[in-house]
């Protein structure tokens, strides 16, 4: 080996005169041209001629010589597997698809290879993230939502629920003059008088009627109107169902209380349902308020609570929808803000029914925790485990990306 | 059918016709993007995408010699590979694989013993090592010509330099190469050190004299 570097630094010393030591040996260019013929006669007489009379050059040479001979005979490496195109290469055909065929034209200054990979890959990346992103906020949102809802479901839930009776309160003595809505008073009424049974008797028969198979709450409001307290103690188990709905929010409720709802979603018809059940209450509550003294405090809290806001107004305009079945289903609201403003003369009732409400406070809470809500937790789950599996795809998507 | 006609066949988007270029040609394209990227996985990857490329640019191959098409866009595709290496060293397997890819059974020599074997196996780990100490530029163009027996007109075109550039990238890559065998040529087996050491003989003597002449 020593003899080996000192030959080469022989080599170099004879060299290094002339090129910097950087560019390798100076005669490295000509000895490879001429290995590979590539000389022009005269440079290579030249170089002869050199070698003739200079060891070290030949030695040179040789070692060169013998370096690239080796690599010729580097062995092949071989196949790891056959790399024949699918059939259905031929659609990616249009070479200017993902590559611009430009990038091999030899003019270019400096062809560039996309392999056709990457390029489809790179949108995919960005759009998985997008889409990751969303899913995300939806599911957070849908979380935040629930567990909003579900922590003012429990606490201010009697205040809620008085919001409830009251909105309905009117309901039934506006109903009350009417001939089919005795059934309607009655549930009512039974909701008024019974803290806890009044949201499941009231939400109960909608539900009952599209969603809900027990219809023991439906035949409940009949047993319970005469025997209120009875009937609480009773409710719990009708209750269930309704407690998803006090907890669950709007969304669960409402869709059950269309009539065709029974498509399940809750969301669609929920939505519209909402809004106008909002404002009937809101009338409502405010022809009670202005007639009354206790109506105006239980409404307001009542309505703070968004989510219950709905649920009362929902469950409102179904309670008279189910009664009244000749009234309208469908627009219950509107005739319940119609009749809501008559409804300040039964204020006296509102009045009992709002002391009763109080007392309701804590017995609706034993509903809620029973009350075992899906749609609403279903599709947490779901949007969760969609944002998860897209938030891997799109790491993969990256990573691909990245290679 | 022949090339001609293949391609013509592959120009009109017939995959069948491509995939029988491609069985003709996916050893020299797997072996040159092997011996330039380092790893067998890489070079799996550079030369599917060679392929692909290469059918989709097939539309504009006007002639000329196929071999020097798909040789181009390998070229191509290795140097962006290594120059993103650059940018990722991380991400970089190159000292992955080389042991056993190199490996191949298959190649024992009939009259070769299995020492012999393994020192030609040693031998091409040893050159491969010294391939990945060059620059990207001289890498390519070393395999290119010595590897895969392009010739510089070849050359320049596939890597778009002028045939001085080929000259000179190649030279400065043997050279440097010679120099790193030489540094680790303690570690070659004694019989690829043979001719060396002949030549080292044969100079020594002279050596001596032209050392003494070049001191003086």
């Amino acid at each position: 080996m020593g003899r080996l570097f000192a030959r080469q630094d022989g080599a170099r010393e004879q060299a290094d005169e002339r090129h910097p030591a950087d560019n390798g040996h100076p005669w490295d260019e000509l000895l490879s041209a001429y290995l590979d013929d590539q000389l022009s006669a005269g440079e290579r007489a030249r170089l002869e001629a050199h070698l003739a009379t200079d060891p070290h050059l030949q030695a040179e040479l040789d070692a060169l010589r013998q370096t690239v001979a080796l690599v010729r005979d580097l062995p092949p490496i071989p196949l790891p597997r056959n790399f024949i195109l699918p059939q259905t290469a031929d659609k990616l055909h249009p070479a200017d698809k993902l590559h611009p065929a430009d990038k091999l034209h030899p003019k270019t200054a400096r062809p560039q290879f996309s392999p056709s990979p990457r390029p489809r890959r790179a949108w995919a990346a960005p759009l998985l993230t997008a889409a990751t992103t969303v899913v995300s906020l939806l599911f957070g949102v849908v979380l935040a939502a629930d567990l909003w809802f579900s922590s003012v479901g429990r606490l201010p839930l009697a205040p809620a629920a008085e919001p409830l009776l009251e909105a309905e309160a009117p309901q039934p003595q506006a109903f009350a003059p009417s001939p089919g809505i005795e059934e309607a008073v009655t549930e009512t009424e039974v909701e008024a008088e019974a803290g806890k049974a009044v949201p499941a008797a009231t939400l109960l028969p909608m539900p009952t009627d599209v969603f809900y198979p027990p219809q023991p709450p439906r035949e409940a409001p009949a047993e319970a109107a005469p025997e209120v307290e009875q009937y609480a103690s009773e409710v719990p188990e009708n209750a269930e169902p309704a407690a998803p709905a006090a907890d669950g929010g709007p969304t669960e409720e409402p869709a059950p209380p269309g009539p065709p709802a029974a498509a399940g979603v809750a969301a669609t018809p929920t939505a519209p349902a909402m809004p106008e059940g909002l404002d009937a209450t809101a009338p409502g509550i405010g022809a009670g308020s202005s007639g009354e003294e206790s109506a105006p405090p239980t409404p307001a809290p009542g309505l703070p609570v968004v989510e219950e806001v709905p649920v009362v107004s929902t469950v409102p305009a179904e309670a008279p929808a189910t009664p009244a079945e000749g009234v309208g289903g469908t627009e219950p609201t509107a005739g319940w803000v119609a009749e809501a403003p008559e409804a300040p003369p039964a204020a006296v009732e509102e009045e009992e029914r709002d002391e009763a409400a109080g007392e309701r406070g804590a017995p609706e809470g034993d509903v809620v925790r029973l009350a075992p809500i899906a749609p609403w937790r279903v599709l947490e789950v779901v949007l969760g485990l969609v944002a998860l599996g897209l938030a891997l795809v799109t790491v993969w998507a990256w990573r691909a990306r990245r290679r | 059918m022949d090339e001609a006609g293949l391609i013509a066949a592959a120009q009109q988007g017939k995959v069948d016709a491509f995939n029988e270029l491609v069985l003709a040609y996916q050893q020299q394209v797997y072996n040159l993007a092997y011996r330039i990227l380092g790893d067998p996985a890489s070079a799996a990857d550079a030369t599917q995408e060679t392929f692909i490329s290469a059918f989709q640019t097939i539309g504009r191959f006007r002639g000329g010699s196929f071999k020097s098409y798909l040789m181009r866009i390998v070229a191509n595709g290795c140097y962006d590979e290594l120059r993103r290496r650059k940018r990722r060293p991380a991400t970089s397997f190159e000292d992955f694989g080389d042991v056993d890819e190199d490996a191949n059974p298959a190649l024992i020599n009939g009259h070769e013993g299995p020492e012999a074997y393994a020192e030609r196996q040693e031998m091409a780990h040893v050159i491969q090592a010294g391939i990945k100490t060059l620059p990207p530029d001289q890498r390519v163009t070393l395999v290119l010509s010595d590897v895969q027996g392009l010739s510089y007109q070849e050359i320049a075109e596939a890597t778009d330099v002028s045939l001085g550039t080929v000259k000179s990238r190649l030279a400065r890559a043997r050279g440097k190469l010679r120099d790193y065998l030489r540094a680790e040529g303690e570690l070659l087996p004694a019989r690829y050190r043979l001719d060396r050491e002949a030549i080292g003989d044969r100079v020594h003597g002279d050596l001596g004299q032209e050392s003494v002449g070049t001191g003086g």
